[in-house]
């Protein structure tokens, strides 16, 4: 056996015989039995701790062995106390027993004690183990020897409550005792006085002690002991288990002192066992009622625990899905069954645009605003309302929405889905905004289109002339110089066409990711620059010399110079290209501050050129897009796109307008202003 | 013996217009060429007698699709032999090239199996079965 065990062993063992000694001292005149009997309640929370575990005989032993002293030396005769020991080792033995298979978590505890007897539905079950162990021992002990001594029935049933008794009011006690020396600091669970604090348990300590003075002092042998119960449902109702089992305690205490010494109520009854058995019934009742109305209120208290943490939880959560909500780029919308808003998220607002409702707060669908990428109206059955409302689940439908809020329409992912368990069913509706992703594909779709179109063209010319050229020659036939120099040039064109195509695509990239250093940035001087380059070039190729003037006056600029440049050059070249045949271009260039933005630039790209039709002003910015596919304009479609991505990168926009004098195109772009 | 056709080339790339049309004089084809509908249509108002035997027809013409164009031939010029001369384009432009039951040479190309198709079209109506 190791230290701590015979420790523990010889702890207990001491309690048992403080205790059976206290009892022996409650021996009424002419009786054999004790009035009350602690060492009951000792036993039951000394094995409740060891629970069934091997090595228990010794503690059977010792527990027999001092309860046989004990009594023999307090004068007991020695078959009676052999008899009484064994009585009180079986009645341990079976709560053990019943308590294990009923309550497992209050019996074989060791270091891990349960805080107190926690619930109603353990307290009965205790109580029923007490009573029973202790009906089922006293066939062992106490009633064999009625039958061989003077006893009569009441002593029996006397010791059958009176060690139940015992049971029932310590046993509670050592779990929270055991439980409080165990657990660790700052979890004494519901320790404390309870509601009313150290003024009201002192007010009911000395209503207690007023009462039992009354009682069982100055009362002249009126039967007044129900006074005392009120302490008890006080104590019980008010205060904690730890407070309620001490009043408890006490009460008997008093009732038992004072009985044995000869004052109060009970002492009036002249049969000592009918005297026996009316004091274990009214020590019974405190400790019943003390135990029941202080479990029952721990039991509301820890319910009510629960409720706040429970609600707690779940306003946490729905601050949390609140946030979430608020602050993703996902639109989401909850409807109930007859398309009332329930839920609608910001993303929602700005995705779909404010939502229209009816008298009775239905969302009105409008068809105009919401269609199929095709532009088909989605109406009656079809409408994407009408379909989540009807249960469907609806998985990444692709919408088109334009409406006042949202004007420039956008493209969005539907997904919709009834709220599983909702009560009226709900539908959730999440919006997706997917136009820079289709945006993006379209691009890569046109890139490729472009590419292929672009680079296999003049491909098919360098291969295709290149064999012309070969094929004479390898056969060694004599081809005319002309003609070489004819199937040469249209090699040579093939491969400017091919670099120019790769230098657009470089300059795409670069408008897009090189990062922006502004500076300021002379626009003038920029473009009377790119004005010589262009002027070289043309005399050069021996086209019509453009004829580009600058307006005086343009403000600087704050921007990227090598960005700035390739916009000017790319707005100057488009005036130069795009004009009719035979027509010498004449381009101007203006500047000035912004109307409704002094701190912008706006800079105008006029010409004389064949103009861009109305309905293609937006698009032409579009990547790839080429307003002059015929007419035999050539072009990548990506100067525009450029220009436009280089001026947002800078806070900027461009746009197109009509240029009404010459029937051109005044190409307009913003930038910030250097001061 | 090649058979000697009248061969229409539809084709905006001047340079790629006149290679084709270099592949097929070998043959000794009358080959005309036009770079887009408009000069097309211009041309049949102007010689309503003329009708090719073979078109050779490029995708992307700068006012309309080659399949949309050989459907508005086809009015006139029922079951016209013709081939696609294009650059390899999305999987949608090849289905509906397909959908035609014309052949499709992709660029670039070898002069031999242009004619060939040209040739298996002359052959069969222009077809494919």
């Amino acid at each position: 056996m190791s230290r701590a065990r015979v420790l523990d062993l010889a702890g207990f063992a001491g309690y048992f015989v403080i205790a059976a000694v206290l009892g022996r001292l409650t021996v009424l005149d002419g009786a054999g039995l004790a009035l009350v009997w602690p060492a009951a309640g000792v036993a039951a929370a000394w094995f409740a701790v060891i629970g069934w575990r091997r090595g228990l005989v010794v503690d059977v032993l010792v527990l027999f062995a001092c309860s046989v002293v004990v009594n023999v030396l307090t004068g007991t005769s020695t078959t009676l106390a052999v008899g009484l020991a064994a009585g009180t080792v079986v009645q341990v033995l079976l709560f053990g027993l019943l308590l294990s298979r009923w309550c497992p978590e209050m019996w074989g505890f060791g270091e891990q004690p349960p805080p107190g007897v926690q619930r109603l539905r353990d307290l009965g079950y205790m109580m029923a183990a007490a009573l029973l162990s202790a009906s089922a021992a006293s066939l062992v002990g106490p009633t064999s020897i009625l039958f061989e001594s003077e006893g009569d029935w009441v002593s029996v049933a006397t010791w059958v409550l009176r060690n139940a008794v015992a049971v029932v009011a310590i046993f509670p006690l050592s779990l929270l005792a055991r439980n409080a020396a165990r657990a660790p600091k700052g979890e004494r669970g519901l320790g404390g006085l309870g509601a009313g604090g150290v003024l009201e348990a002192t007010l009911l300590a000395l209503v207690t002690a007023g009462g039992v003075w009354l009682v069982f002092l100055v009362s002249g042998g009126l039967p007044l002991p129900y006074l005392l119960l009120m302490t008890c449902v006080w104590a019980g109702t008010r205060f904690t288990s730890w407070v309620s089992d001490i009043h408890a305690l006490v009460v008997t205490g008093c009732v038992v002192a004072a009985t044995v010494l000869g004052y109060g109520p009970f002492d009036d009854i002249a049969d000592v066992s009918t005297r026996e058995l009316v004091v274990q019934t009214y020590i019974a009742l405190v400790v019943v009622v003390n135990l029941v109305l202080s479990v029952g209120r721990r039991e509301g208290l820890l319910l009510n625990q629960r409720l706040a943490r429970s609600e707690e939880a779940a306003a946490a959560q729905a601050t949390t899905m609140r946030t979430i909500l608020d602050s993703m780029a996902d639109g989401v919308t909850v409807l109930d069954h007859e398309g009332r808003l329930v839920l609608r998220n910001p993303a929602a607002a700005v995705l779909v645009g404010t939502p229209r409702l009816d008298a009775e707060g239905r969302l009105v669908p409008d068809p105009e605003e919401i269609s199929t990428l095709d532009g088909r109206a989605l109406v009656g059955q079809d409408g994407l309302l009408a379909r989540a409302l009807s249960g469907e689940v609806i998985e990444d439908l692709d919408l088109f929405v334009r409406n006042p809020t949202v004007p420039d329409g956008r493209m969005l992912q539907v997904t919709a889905r009834p709220i599983a368990g909702s009560d009226p069913p709900s539908t959730v509706l999440v919006f997706h905004d997917v136009t820079a992703d289709r945006r993006e594909r379209d691009e890569l779709a046109s890139f490729a289109g472009v590419v292929a179109h672009d680079l296999l063209n003049p491909l098919t010319v360098v291969e295709g002339w290149s064999e012309a050229l070969l094929e004479p020659a390898r056969s060694g036939v004599s081809v005319p110089p002309h003609l070489q120099v004819e199937q040469l040039e249209r090699i040579q064109r093939a491969a400017q066409r091919m670099q120019h195509l790769i230098n657009d695509l470089l300059a795409y990239t670069t408008a897009r990711d090189l990062a922006i250093k502004p500076v300021r940035v002379d626009v003038t001087a920029v473009v009377e620059d790119i004005v010589r380059a262009r002027v070289d070039a043309a005399r050069v190729q021996s086209a019509p010399v453009p004829r580009i003037t600058v307006a005086p006056g343009v403000p600087a600029v704050r921007a990227e110079p090598v960005l700035l440049r390739q916009v000017l050059d790319n707005l100057v070249g488009n005036a130069v290209k795009y004009v009719a045949p035979g027509v010498v271009p004449e381009v101007s260039v203006a500047g000035r501050p912004c109307d409704d933005d002094p701190a912008m630039v706006l800079v105008e790209v006029s010409d004389n050129g064949i103009g861009i039709p109305e309905e293609q002003r937006t698009r032409v910015f579009d990547s790839f897009h080429r307003a002059h596919r015929d007419g035999g304009y050539r072009g990548t479609g990506l100067g525009l796109s450029i220009v436009k991505r280089v001026a947002e990168r800078h806070g900027g926009t461009a746009w197109v307008r009509g240029n009404a004098a010459t029937g051109g195109t005044t190409m307009c772009v913003t930038f910030p202003a250097a001061d | 013996m090649p058979i000697v056709a009248r061969v229409l080339i539809v084709e905006d790339d001047a340079d790629v217009r006149d290679w084709v049309a270099h592949c097929m004089l070998g043959d000794g084809h009358e080959i005309r060429g036009v770079p887009d509908r408009a000069t097309l249509r211009r041309l049949r108002a102007e010689e309503p007698d003329y009708l090719p035997d073979l078109v050779l027809m490029d995708y992307a013409l700068p006012d309309v699709d080659g399949v949309a164009l050989l459907a508005e031939l086809e009015e006139g010029w029922p079951d016209v032999a013709a081939v696609f001369v294009t650059v390899q384009w999305t999987g949608e432009i090849i289905d509906r090239i397909a959908q035609t039951g014309r052949e499709r040479i992709a660029k670039p190309f070898q002069p031999d199996d242009l004619r060939a198709a040209a040739r298996r079209a002359l052959g069969t109506g222009g077809r494919q079965e």
